[in-house]
């Protein structure tokens, strides 16, 4: 019999389901263990909390000791902060509060949005010592879910469990040792009734970024730091990889550069939407399109 | 028909017969959809639509990648080329873009049209009438944020 857990967390609704059997006792028991390793990394990486570490550093320049879970994140963020010439960046949380995606969700910009400061501006990180030079909010919205789906993945797999699926909000990890593929519909960016196609995902995770449902005044989720304006070349992208952060990055990362800049750093498939309509997928994306 | 157009529609079907010509040449003849190989969850998009009566399918494969050709073609004005790029995965053509090469400003024109009607739009299908076990797109709002949302709809209807 499966499993599976539903619940809100980290604003967004999660759906885990687990294919291998287990005991009402073992359920339990993985389930508290999985929301406890969220609320720790809410604890820790949230700027919709104002008891978080990164609230906190955001208030008071100084050293810190992060968690052992920063050097991937941190890695990760680093990597294609500089593979995008400093577009995707972890700095662009002051924007996003100024242009009203703030911790009450106002959706209303308060003032004028500045440029975010540089990497080396705010942050000097030698683990577990991270040094904040000048105050600044850290946001990890653009791979900060699909990590802690790989983290949650993770938990899942200590227990023993082969063949699983998590999805939180429409990012999804699938494992299935039966090789039995999951359809994804890819939804249509202007009508949630609606999909435009369907991707197979076996042992793999997808994520996918549109500026449809997080959106305010001129803005959606993603702010390009240069522009100060949320980027409107794309509709939706979707990206496959091995590890849900790296598909997560992925994502924002390709409204910032092309695809070729990306891929000889990190391995993953892609499908864009754009506003006519018409659309690129890389060629192991392999999504049935409805054209 | 004044000369004007009929030179334009001349242009416009020799610009046609060039690509047409150009996709069945380069590097043999690529299968545009795919019969039924069965049994394969990758089911492959259909970029293209026939546009001549007789592409050949073949069995031999042809190398996954991205090919890229100039085509060349006669206009009224003169000599035209067209920049074509597909991308091959298991015989099919999953990817096509084409870029202006030309010069002359009319057969510039042609070229965007063409360009701009060529790739294949998506449209849209009611979930329902799909069969999938999941949908991924942008990610699912909290409550929260769906009630600001709402509430500052309700402020810009009043305020209008």
């Amino acid at each position: 019999m499966a499993s599976q857990f539903v619940f809100d967390a980290i604003g967004t609704k999660w759906i885990i389901d687990v294919y291998d059997p287990l005991s009402r006792t073992e359920e339990e028991k993985l389930l508290a263990r999985i929301h406890e390793r969220i609320t720790e990394f809410d604890k820790t990486y949230s700027r919709f909390r104002d008891d978080s570490l990164v609230m906190e550093m955001s208030r008071k320049p100084g050293r810190y000791v992060l968690p052992e879970d920063a050097q991937e994140l941190f890695s990760v963020y680093k990597k294609v902060y500089d593979l995008t010439g400093g577009r995707f960046t972890p700095l662009i949380g002051n924007a996003l509060v100024d242009a009203g995606y703030d911790a009450a969700y106002t959706l209303k910009q308060k003032q004028e949005l500045t440029k975010p400061l540089s990497w080396d501006e705010v942050v000097s990180y030698s683990h577990p010592h991270i040094d904040i030079l000048k105050p600044a909010i850290l946001d990890f919205g653009a791979a900060g879910k699909g990590y802690l789906i790989d983290i949650v993945a993770g938990i899942i797999a200590e227990h023993g469990v082969v063949s699983y699926c998590v999805d939180a909000g429409g990012d999804i990890v699938q494992k299935n040792a039966q090789e039995a593929a999951l359809t994804v519909g890819l939804e249509h960016p202007e009508d949630q009734r609606k999909i435009i196609g369907t991707v197979p995902l076996l042992n793999k995770s997808l994520c996918g970024s549109a500026g449809n449902r997080r959106v305010w005044g001129d803005f959606h989720h993603i702010i390009n730091p240069d522009t100060l304006q949320s980027p409107r070349h794309m509709l939706a992208v979707w990206a496959i990889a091995d590890k849900t952060i790296i598909a997560d990055a992925m994502t924002t990362a390709l409204y910032f550069v092309q695809p070729d800049v990306l891929a000889k750093h990190f391995s993953f498939e892609y499908f864009i939407l754009n506003p006519d309509y018409s659309f690129e997928q890389s060629p192991g994306f392999g999504a049935t399109v409805f054209t | 028909m004044d000369s004007v157009t009929q030179n334009s529609q001349k242009s416009k079907r020799g610009l046609i017969a060039a690509i047409v010509a150009l996709l069945l040449i380069a590097g043999g003849v690529f299968a545009f959809w795919k019969t039924d190989k069965n049994a394969n969850t990758n089911e492959p998009l259909n970029t293209q639509n026939p546009t001549s009566s007789n592409p050949a399918i073949l069995n031999s494969r042809y190398k996954d990648g991205t090919y890229t050709v100039d085509g060349n073609y006669q206009s009224p004005g003169g000599s035209e080329v067209i920049g074509v790029t597909l991308v091959l995965k298991d015989d099919v053509v999953v990817d096509a873009t084409a870029t202006v090469k030309t010069t002359r400003p009319i057969s510039i024109d042609m070229q965007k049209v063409f360009i701009a009607g060529f790739k294949s739009q998506v449209v849209g299908k009611n979930i329902d009438q799909v069969n999938v076990g999941k949908v991924s797109g942008s990610s699912l709002t909290p409550k929260g944020f769906n009630d600001a949302v709402s509430k500052i709809k309700a402020q810009a209807a009043v305020a209008a």
